[in-house]
């Protein structure tokens, strides 16, 4: 997560954390009843950042009319797939950023524990 | 804030050469001195609005140097992501340059899927304007204002803001 997706002075969670990558998918994993420590621990070295992460209910993301498939492994990761598609890249992208804020309204944030 | 620095450093000098040689041809103004007085009044409008930047969005050029350097090797999001290209860079200089003091400095950030740098005004819950500025120099605007949604890609020329953008800011931040 880039601490660019964080609002500086609330902890708000911006959308840009829930677009797509180039692979068009958003790539999560499922935290139902994990504490900080253990969603931490879900996550590969490689990919882990200092940040933090971004949580929000999977009903969010079928309410912005979005699919949130399991993709294992890695163990409880899940794709949310069914972006909007357009032929120009910049109306997709503004079509992309109104569902994401959808979802994002409705995200908080969830630090790390201290070690 | 390097380009602030840079623009009135310059801007300084050839004002200070050009008063020189105009000095020199006397009270009575050669065609050449009149030119040069001509291009100082030019030097010295130009400085204002450089000084103009010094407002309240001058710390975005800061903001942006430290999101270029944390974002410029790619997979800065663990996975694929692009790293930002000095086109991008260079469109969102134009953007911060555009923007007029009499709006907030909205907050940056970057996108994973093509690393455009996304400008965001935020004015409480489900009431956000944001635009991302990638490769193409269009703009991709989308919008929250309590039940209403929109989006738009809007053509930039660069030095001035479409008016819609300018509305959106001004809805969410008011």
């Amino acid at each position: 997560m880039s601490s660019s997706w964080v609002a500086k002075d609330l902890g708000r969670i911006k959308h840009n954390a829930y677009l797509p990558a180039p692979d068009d998918d958003t790539s999560v994993f499922r935290c139902t009843e994990l504490s900080a420590g253990a969603v931490r621990n879900l996550m590969s070295e490689d990919r882990l950042t200092e940040h933090g992460a971004a949580v929000v209910a999977v009903g969010m993301i079928r309410r912005a009319t979005l699919d949130a498939l399991a993709s294992e492994p890695p163990k409880r990761h899940v794709n949310i797939r069914g972006w909007p598609r357009n032929l120009d890249p910049d109306e997709q992208k503004a079509q992309r950023k109104e569902v994401a804020k959808l979802i994002a309204e409705e995200a908080r944030h969830m630090p790390w524990p201290a070690n | 804030m390097p380009e602030i620095i840079s623009m009135t450093a310059v801007a300084m000098f050839a004002a200070g050469t050009m008063a020189g040689r105009v000095q020199r041809s006397g009270s009575a103004y050669s065609a050449e001195g009149q030119f040069a007085r001509a291009q100082v009044t030019k030097v010295w409008e130009g400085l204002d609005s450089a000084v103009s930047l010094q407002g309240p969005h001058a710390l975005l050029f800061d903001e942006l140097e430290n999101l270029i350097a944390e974002h410029s090797n790619p997979g800065w999001d663990g996975h694929e992501a692009p790293p930002i290209s000095y086109q991008i860079e260079q469109h969102a200089r134009e953007f911060i340059r555009a923007l007029p003091t009499s709006i907030p400095s909205p907050e940056l950030a970057v996108d994973p899927d093509d690393a455009a740098i996304s400008f965001e005004w935020y004015g409480g819950c489900r009431k956000v304007f944001s635009i991302s500025l990638g490769a193409s120099g269009r703009l991709a605007c989308a919008g929250l204002n309590g039940t209403d949604r929109w989006h738009a890609a809007l053509a930039f020329d660069g030095v001035k803001l479409p008016d819609l953008v300018l509305q959106s800011i001004r809805q969410v931040a008011s």
